[in-house]
């Protein structure tokens, strides 16, 4: 298990008042469901029904875009999950 | 005088060269403060007609802009804030033919459009030619903005790769707040000010994320991504010998809306096509600065630009008729050669 620092803006998070939190988890999928049972983010609002993230949300591991949800995070990760925003 | 500019930096205004590409609900506020500034030069390019649905958030352009090209409004309404800028507008899609030739020759470039296509064109093209690149896109509550400094700082594929325009939400499908439009625009100027005043954008490698319904801004770190095919390849822009492109627009007021441009560049007399037009008997022709417009026949109205771009609003029973396209498409060639 690996303590990460997970960001999430508040248009789609459910708890509101925690935009940055820390999370142990030893992948990105295994963050997602810690995400989930804590009440921060609902799964539905990154994962498909395939079970993969979203179209429409990236994820950022320390910066870099990264869509393997079974990627292995180490101690003091930066992970982000962004919605897409690209209308003008 | 703001110390942060300084005469220095008034000066460095006044001599910048910039380059807006989409005229909606970003250009416009954006235009607006480049001008109001006393920008140098700037080129708008939008290959768009006004719409009345446009309106509550383009505030350049009012009800009787209906149907007239963006840019030829914009340039009208500009001129009247600051007669001392230059301003360049072009009516033109962004393509991969002429994307390289649109933006060239500028300082830098604010991307204020709506597609994900146009804006791949353009931050590649950017990269190629050294040309610093602010992206910005708002949707619903929500904002963005970075900027990117070719070879320094992640770029638009390294954050946003893979993406396809029919995947994305559109602003005249789930709407966008007016507010949130403003802020990522002056957002963009910010960037472009700090920029043209020799500092350090303060954008670079990260995102500026805005959610207006909570009225939060969070700033998100990033890095350039190995994998990214633009920042990798520089893959350079290919002209490929069609006569011609189209593509279908949205559908919008009950029309159809179709866009029509050339492979390459293309410089049409309108003096002389509006002569030929003339002599055609065609019905509401009408000639502005940078555009005619003309009915070829009920349901159709088409405005052609001095570049060759072509937008004709088809009326919603003739736009779902089979072989709109190829009428469309002769008349256009008809018009062109």
């Amino acid at each position: 298990m690996a303590k990460v620092e997970v960001f999430i803006p508040s248009s789609i998070r459910k708890d509101k008042n925690a935009s940055k939190v820390q999370v142990e988890a030893s992948n990105l999928r295994e963050l997602i469901e810690e995400l989930d049972k804590n009440k921060i983010v609902e799964k539905e609002r990154l994962l498909d029904n395939k079970g993969e993230i979203k179209r429409l949300i990236n994820i950022y591991v320390n910066g870099k875009i990264e869509r393997n949800l079974d990627l292995e995070l180490n101690d003091g990760d930066e992970v982000s999950f962004i919605p897409i925003v690209a209308g003008g | 005088m703001l110390s942060t500019i300084d005469i220095d930096g008034q000066e460095r205004i006044f001599k910048a060269k910039v380059c807006i590409v989409g005229m909606g609900g970003l250009g416009c506020p954006a235009s607006q403060q480049l001008v109001a500034m006393g920008i140098g030069y700037l080129r708008i390019i939008d290959r768009d007609i006004v719409s009345i649905t446009d309106l509550h958030r383009q505030h350049l352009y009012n009800p009787e802009d209906k149907g007239k090209m963006k840019v030829e409004v914009a340039f009208e309404r500009l001129k009247t804030f600051n007669p001392e800028v230059e301003i360049d507008p072009r009516p033109v899609a962004i393509t991969e033919y002429n994307v390289e030739d649109e933006i060239r020759d500028v300082d830098l470039v604010l991307d204020c459009t709506d597609s994900i296509k146009a804006r791949y064109l353009v931050n590649r093209a950017c990269l190629k030619l050294g040309i610093p690149y602010i992206y910005g896109a708002a949707i619903e509550n929500q904002g963005s903005a970075f900027t990117v400094l070719p070879g320094k700082t992640a770029c638009l594929e390294c954050i946003y790769p893979g993406l396809k325009d029919e995947d994305l939400p559109k602003c005249a499908v789930v709407g966008v707040h007016p507010s949130v439009l403003s802020i990522i625009a002056s957002v963009q100027v910010g960037e472009a000010i700090r920029i043209i005043t020799g500092k350090e954008p303060n954008l670079a490698n990260k995102m500026l994320l805005v959610d207006f319904n909570s009225l939060s801004f969070d700033i998100l770190n990033l890095k350039r991504s190995e994998q990214c095919p633009a920042c990798n390849n520089y893959p350079s822009v290919e002209l490929i010998k069609y006569v011609t492109k189209y593509e279908i627009g949205c559908a919008r007021e009950e029309q159809g809306i179709f866009y029509l441009y050339p492979s390459g560049k293309v410089s049409i007399n309108l003096a002389e096509l509006y002569k030929k037009l003339n002599n055609k008997g065609y019905k509401g022709l009408s000639r502005n600065k940078f555009s005619i417009s003309f009915e070829p026949e009920e349901g159709i109205r088409i405005s052609i630009s001095n570049e060759g771009f072509c937008v004709a609003q088809v009326s919603f029973k003739l736009a779902t008729q089979e072989g709109i396209e190829s009428k469309l498409m002769e008349i256009y060639k008809e018009v062109l050669y």
